[in-house]
């Protein structure tokens, strides 16, 4: 049934939501742009140019798909906000941080249900960079 | 002092883009309390079959479906955790149902949290169930019916 509580637990939730998102992504966006502005992450990313170009991505972009994975999509957005992206790159990497995130967090629930999860993560990694590669040749 | 400048200017934008997710999130969860108070996603999943037929799974599959698709992998688990435990659910649905589930959930919140980086929403959305569910599908066939 539909009450004000509804309503109400919407509304904290909601907002606990952007209080977590918040406390993730705003942290993570100002230490990249600290890394950024020191010139150490121009210096790592050049490390992944080879592999993110199969992506169509800047090598930067790597940093985004680690801390997706690794954390959640709120933490690959604050390293996002710190890049530039075209349309194209910045759907390509939508595409493969919505399949692949949380990797750990989410692992956990597989585990529950009785599933690997380490085959689980290994199917989203591998289909999310094989997506991206993809959509790089065609759009 | 340059750097006190960049943190602060990091700390402006990024408040800035909390509060444009805000304006999405938090009209987004009173929708899904909605739908879940109102048990539309229950009435809704029978709607579900040519996925369930597709995916070759059993017919009840569709409840964890559709909860997992709307309202993410957590809750999507745990009904079919349920649905496990009470038996209804053979081995091989389980799988399938964990894979396409693992893949593509809470498609919403997951593709409109996109918006700040100016992608093209309905392209991450119809990649991202698409590969999804090609991977099921290829998953399902390569199963032998598990009991």
């Amino acid at each position: 049934m539909l009450t004000f509580d509804t309503l109400n637990r919407g509304l904290k939730k909601g907002l606990r939501v952007l209080i977590t998102l918040a406390k993730i992504m705003i942290p993570i966006y100002i230490v990249t742009e600290i890394l950024k502005y020191s010139g150490l992450l121009q210096m790592v990313a050049r490390l992944f140019i080879p592999l993110m170009s199969l992506l169509g991505l800047p090598g930067e972009a790597a940093f985004a798909l680690i801390i997706g994975g690794a954390l959640n999509i709120y933490a690959a957005l604050g390293v996002l906000a710190s890049i530039d992206l075209t349309i194209k790159q910045a759907t390509i990497t939508g595409v493969v941080i919505s399949i692949s995130h949380n990797l750990i967090g989410e692992s956990a629930v597989i585990k529950k249900i009785g599933i690997n999860p380490f085959f689980i993560t290994g199917l989203r990694i591998i289909s999310s960079l094989l997506t991206g590669m993809l959509m790089n040749i065609i759009l | 002092m340059e750097l006190i400048l960049v943190v602060f200017n990091a700390l402006k934008i990024g408040a800035n883009a909390v509060i444009k997710l805000g304006v999405i999130i938090v009209p987004l969860m009173m929708a899904i309390e909605i739908l879940k108070d109102l048990k539309i996603l229950e009435k809704f999943s029978k709607l579900l079959s040519p996925l369930t037929r597709l995916l070759k799974v059993h017919q009840d599959s569709s409840l964890p479906l559709v909860i997992g698709l709307v309202l993410g992998l957590f809750f999507g688990a745990g009904v079919l955790f349920e649905s496990v435990n009470e038996g209804q659910l053979d081995k091989k649905s389980l799988v399938v149902v964990s894979i396409f589930l693992a893949l593509c959930h809470a498609v919403v919140e997951d593709t409109l949290i996109f918006i700040p980086i100016k992608a093209n929403l309905m392209i991450i959305i119809v990649v991202r169930v698409s590969v999804a569910l090609f991977v099921a599908i290829v998953a399902s066939r390569m199963m032998p019916e598990l009991q």
